[in-house]
C-alpha cells in the first residue's frame, strides 16, 4: 500500500531522532544548584569559619618551612588571553615547556610557541594531552584515542570507538608516560530505536600490556603524582580515589579537575551561588562559575583564581516593581559574564590554561571564546607591574582580570568605544603611592586619536597591590572633520593642524583621495596618517606619512600599491620609536592582510609574515603597543592567537 | 503562573536538541549550541512574557543562524540526515520493516527537497512539537497562515513520497 499517513510518519521520524541524554542530565545540574543552596545557606557561615581555622592552621605549618606554597597563598601574577577560538568548539589544550598545543576545529592540532605557530597533527581532534616527556600527544579523535609520536610523525590508534555508540575520550597521562587514563562512554539503542548512554567510566590503559582496566565511574580522570591516586568528576562533584585501597571521597562541588604535574595542586571549575532576600519570598541570586585550585594533601585549602562578573541584564528594582505578588518564592537570577572550561596545568605547574567564554548582554551577539593563561606565584607584584598588568588586561578586553586589580571598581568606563592602541608605564623614581602611565587610543569607526597621561593610585591588600583610584592628568585629542585635522588639548578649544590642501601634491591622486587613518605621538610631536588614492585602472595606492607639529613638515613613510588596498589600523608606540601599519590587499584573488613596522629613527621596515612559519597563517593584525613591544593577532586555521613582536630585538614570542 | 525554568528545561530539551541537530547535522555542534541556548535562556528567563517555549525557540533559531554564519558552505545532505536518525529495532515482520523503511526513506528525500521556509515549519511542528500559535509568534506570522501553510506542505510531501515510492515498484 503506497498511501501513507505523512503526519504519523513525521512523528515516527521524530521518535527516531538522536538526542544526547547524557548532555541533558549534565546540563540540568547547572540549573539545579539553587535548590541545594537553600539548605546550605544556613550552614555556610559555620563552614566558612571552619575553613578559616584550617587555613590558619596550615599557614602556621607552612611558616615552619615545609617548602611548599599552599594554594591559599598563591597569587595570580599574570592573566592573559592568548587566543580567540571563535565559537568555542575547541575543547583541547595542553602545554609542555612553554609550547601550547591546541585543537583546531576540523584542522588537527596547532603548536604555539616562541618559534611560531605550526600545524603538528592533521587528523581530527577533540581533545589533546601531551606526555610528561613532551614527545607524545594523546588525541581524542571522533570517539577513538590515538597516540601521536611527535618525533616520527607516526600515529597509532590504541582505543577504537565508532563515534556513535562508543566513545573513548579525555585521555590524560600516567606517571613515566607508561600509559593513559581515559573516559569510556557506551550507548545502546532502546526499543524505540533511540540511543541512550550509560554512565561514563574511567579506565587506565598500559602501553606494556595494551590492556584496559576499569577504575571507577566518572569523567575527566587525572593522576596525582606521588600519591597513587586520581581526581575525577562524577555527578557534579570533584572526586578523589586512592588506587591503593580503592576508597573514594568527594572533595568539592565542581567539574573538569586537572592535577598539576608536580602533584601539589588540582585545578577545577566550580559554580558559587549567592542568594539574598530583598523582600519576603523574593530573592536575588547570583551564580558565578570560576576556576579554583586546591592542595592535594588537604583539599579544603583552596583558592578562587578567576573573578567572574555577574551579567546584569535586568535591573533589580525594575524587576521588583513589575513583579506579580505571590506566596511562592520568586527569584531573579544572574549568571556570570564568563564561563570557564577545561583548566589544564602547564608542565612546570606554575600556570593554568583554560577556555573562557564571554556572554554578551544582547543574546543576538555571538559568544566570544578565548584561551587564557593564568600565571601563579607567591611573590608580590610591584605597583608598576600591577599597573602594567591592568592596562594590558583593559587593552585585551580581559575585564575579569582588570576587575581583580581594581577590586571591582572598574575604571574602564572612560575607554568604552575607544581602542587602546598603545601604553607605557613610567618608571617611578621613588615610592609615591601612585604610578603614571601614558595611553594612546584610537577608534575603528572614525578618524580619531587620543593621548592620556593617567595617574594610578595603588594600595596593598592581602599582600597584593591593587589600584584604588585613577586620575587623568592631561589629554590631547586629534580628530578629523570635513577633510581637516584638528587638535584639542585638555578642555581647550580645537586648533587646525592641516587639511587635504596642505598635503603635498605627490601624496594625492585626485579628487578621490582622502585621509583614512590617524595616529598621534606626543613624544616626537608627530601626527601619523595615511592617504588613500583609489584608482580604477592602475590599482590602488596608499601613502603612509608623518606630519611634524613643530616644523610643520610632511615626510613619506611608505608608498604602497596594489589591488583592494585598505588600511585596518595605524598605531605608533608611546615613545615615538615605531609606527605600525595594518592593511589588506587582494593577492591572487584573495584578500590578505599585511602588517609592517617602521622604525622612525632608524628607518628600518619589518614585515610580520616573515617571522611566522606556518603556511596556514591567513592574517596578522595589530592589537596594541605595550611599551615598545607590539601585541599582534595571528589568524591560522580558524584560530586567532596573540603573539608579541619586539622590533628592537627583531623577534617574536608568545604571550 | 509561569512554570519554573527546570520544568521548561525538562519539557523542551529534546525538542530543542532535535531541532538543532536536524539543522546542523553534527552531534558535536549540536551539543555546543544546545548548551549555549539553555544557558542564555536560564539567564533571561525571569523577564519572559508570553509562551516560554516560543521564546526559547527564538533563542535556538538565532543560535543556529550564528552557527551558519561561521560555516557559510555547510549543507545538510542525505548523509547528514542519515546520522540524525537511528534505525528502528522494534519487533516487526520483514515485510513491515521493508515497507516502513521505504516510506521513511522517501519521506527523508522529500524533506530534503523542501524550500527552507516549508522545512522550518515541519521542524518546528513535527520534530519540536510547537503549536501553530507558537510557530506564529516565532516567525511573526498569523496562526491561521501557519496552519494553512502546514497543510499545504503535508499535501506536497504526500505527493512527493507517492512519486518516490512509485519509482521503486
Amino acid at each position: 500500500m503506497i498511501d501513507m499517513d505523512v503526519e504519523k510518519s513525521l512523528e515516527a521520524l521524530r521518535d527516531r531522532m538522536y538526542v544526547n541524554d547524557d548532555l541533558k542530565h549534565k546540563l540540568r545540574g547547572n540549573f539545579i544548584r539553587k535548590k541545594r543552596l537553600n539548605i546550605a545557606r544556613v550552614a555556610k557561615p559555620v563552614i566558612a569559619a571552619v575553613i578559616c581555622l584550617i587555613i590558619a592552621g596550615y599557614a602556621f605549618l607552612n611558616s615552619l618551612g615545609t617548602g611548599k606554597v599552599s594554594a591559599a597563598s598563591l597569587k595570580v601574577e599574570n592573566y592573559k588571553s592568548l587566543m580567540s577560538i571563535g565559537d568555542g568548539r575547541n575543547t583541547g589544550v595542553s602545554e609542555h615547556n612553554g609550547t601550547i598545543y591546541v585543537t583546531a576545529f576540523e584542522s588537527g592540532i596547532l603548536s604555539y610557541s616562541d618559534k611560531g605557530i605550526e600545524g603538528i597533527y592533521s587528523g581530527n581532534s577533540d581533545y589533546v594531552s601531551i606526555s610528561g616527556n613532551g614527545k607524545m600527544a594523546a588525541v581524542a579523535d571522533k570517539g577513538s584515542i590515538k597516540i601521536f609520536h611527535m618525533d616520527s610523525g607516526r600515529t597509532e590508534e590504541i582505543l577504537k570507538g565508532d563515534g556513535e555508540n562508543e566513545f573513548y575520550e579525555q585521555p590524560s597521562w600516567l606517571p613515566e608516560d607508561r600509559g593513559i587514563l581515559y573516559t569510556k562512554r557506551m550507548g545502546a539503542k532502546n526499543t524505540e530505536g533511540e540511543i541512550k548512554f550509560g554512565n561514563p567510566e574511567i579506565y587506565s590503559y598500559g602501553f606494556d600490556t595494551s590492556k584496559s582496566t576499569i577504575i571507577t565511574r566518572g569523567l575527566y580522570p587525572s593522576f596525582i603524582k606521588g600519591q597513587d591516586a586520581i581526581v575525577f568528576e562524577r555527578e557534579g562533584n570533584i572526586m578523589y580515589k586512592s588506587l591503593k585501597d580503592g576508597s573514594e571521597k568527594a572533595i568539592d562541588e565542581g567539574c573538569q579537575p586537572y592535577a598539576s604535574p608536580d602533584g601539589r595542586y588540582v585545578a577545577y571549575v566550580r559554580s558559587d551561588i549567592n542568594t539574598r532576600e530583598i523582600e519576603k519570598n523574593v530573592y536575588v541570586e547570583q551564580g558565578l562559575q570560576d576556576i579554583y585550585i586546591a592542595d592535594t594533601d588537604n583539599f579544603s585549602i583552596r583558592k578562587k583564581i578567576t573573578s567572574n562578573i555577574p551579567l546584569i541584564n535586568i535591573d533589580e528594582n525594575e524587576w521588583l516593581m513589575n513583579l506579580e505578588k505571590s506566596d511562592e518564592p520568586q527569584t531573579l537570577s544572574y549568571s556570570g559574564k564568563y564561563c570557564y572550561l577545561y583548566p589544564v596545568w602547564s608542565s612546570d605547574s606554575r600556570s593554568i590554561i583554560a577556555m573562557r567564554k564571554e556572554y554578551p548582554l544582547d543574546p543576538r551577539v555571538r559568544i566570544k571564546s578565548d584561551m587564557v593563561r593564568i600565571d601563579l606565584g607567591d611573590e608580590k607584584l610591584s605597583p608598576e607591574e600591577t599597573v602594567k598588568r591592568y592596562l594590558h588586561a583593559v587593552a585585551s578586553g580581559d575585564e575579569d582580570y582588570a576587575n581583580t586589580i581594581t577590586e571591582g571598581k572598574g575604571f574602564q568606563e572612560g575607554v568604552k568605544g575607544l581602542n587602546i592602541t598603545g601604553f607605557s608605564v613610567l618608571d617611578p623614581e621613588e615610592k609615591k603611592g601612585y604610578i603614571d602611565a601614558e595611553i594612546l587610543y584610537g577608534r575603528d569607526d572614525k578618524l580619531y586619536a587620543k593621548w592620556e597621561n593617567n595617574r594610578y593610585f595603588t594600595a596593598e591588600k592581602e599582600g597584593k597591590a591593587t589600584i584604588s583610584e585613577v586620575k587623568t592628568m592631561e589629554t590631547v585629542e586629534v580628530m578629523e572633520e570635513g577633510g581637516i585635522i584638528y587638535m584639542k588639548k585638555n578642555a581647550g578649544e580645537r586648533t587646525r593642524m592641516f587639511g587635504m590642501e596642505d598635503i603635498p601634491q605627490n601624496y594625492k591622486a585626485g579628487s578621490g583621495s582622502r585621509i583614512n587613518s590617524l595616529a598621534y605621538s606626543p613624544t616626537v610631536s608627530s601626527l601619523y596618517f595615511t592617504v588613500e588614492n583609489p584608482s580604477v585602472n592602475n590599482g590602488d595606492n596608499i601613502i603612509a606619512a608623518v606630519y611634524n607639529l613643530d616644523n610643520k613638515q610632511f615626510t613619506i613613510i611608505d608608498d604602497l600599491k596594489g589591488d583592494g588596498l585598505k588600511v585596518n589600523r595605524l598605531a605608533g608606540d608611546v615613545k615615538g620609536d615605531y609606527v605600525v601599519l595594518d592593511y589588506s590587499a587582494t593577492e591572487k584573488g584573495e584578500l590578505r592582510s599585511q602588517t609592517k613596522v617602521y622604525g622612525i629613527k632608524d628607518k628600518n621596515v619589518m614585515g610580520m609574515k616573515d617571522f611566522l612559519k606556518d603556511e596556514d597563517v591567513v592574517s596578522v593584525g595589530v592589537d596594541f603597543w605595550e611599551g615598545s613591544e607590539l601585541v599582534l593577532r595571528v589568524s591560522a586555521t580558524g584560530q586567532l592567537m596573540r603573539i608579541i613582536f619586539s622590533p628592537m630585538k627583531n623577534q617574536i614570542k608568545i604571550l | 503562573m509561569k512554570q519554573d525554568f527546570l520544568s521548561l528545561y525538562d519539557e523542551s530539551f529534546e525538542d530543542v536538541y532535535r531541532y538543532v541537530y536536524y539543522k546542523t547535522g553534527n552531534k558535536w555542534d549540536a551539543d555546543d549550541i544546545v548548551s549555549d541556548i539553555f544557558k542564555k535562556a536560564f539567564e533571561k528567563y525571569p523577564s519572559v512574557k508570553g509562551s516560554p517555549k516560543a521564546w526559547l525557540f527564538t533563542i535556538a533559531r538565532n543560535a543556529v543562524t550564528d552557527y551558519y554564519r561561521s560555516k557559510k558552505n555547510i549543507t545538510v545532505g542525505d548523509d547528514d540526515l542519515e546520522l540524525t536518525f537511528c534505525a528502528d529495532q522494534s519487533i516487526k515482520s520483514t515485510e513491515e520493516l521493508l515497507e516502513e523503511k521505504d516510506n521513511l526513506d522517501c519521506l527523508k528525500k522529500a524533506l530534503a527537497c523542501l524550500p527552507e521556509e516549508e522545512l522550518e515549519i515541519i521542524r518546528l511542528k513535527y520534530f519540536s512539537n510547537l503549536k501553530y500559535r507558537e510557530i506564529g509568534d516565532l516567525t511573526g506570522r498569523d496562526e491561521g497562515f501557519i496552519k494553512v501553510k502546514a497543510n499545504r506542505v503535508i499535501k506536497k510531501l504526500r505527493e512527493m513520497v507517492h512519486k518516490c515510492l512509485e519509482g521503486r515498484l
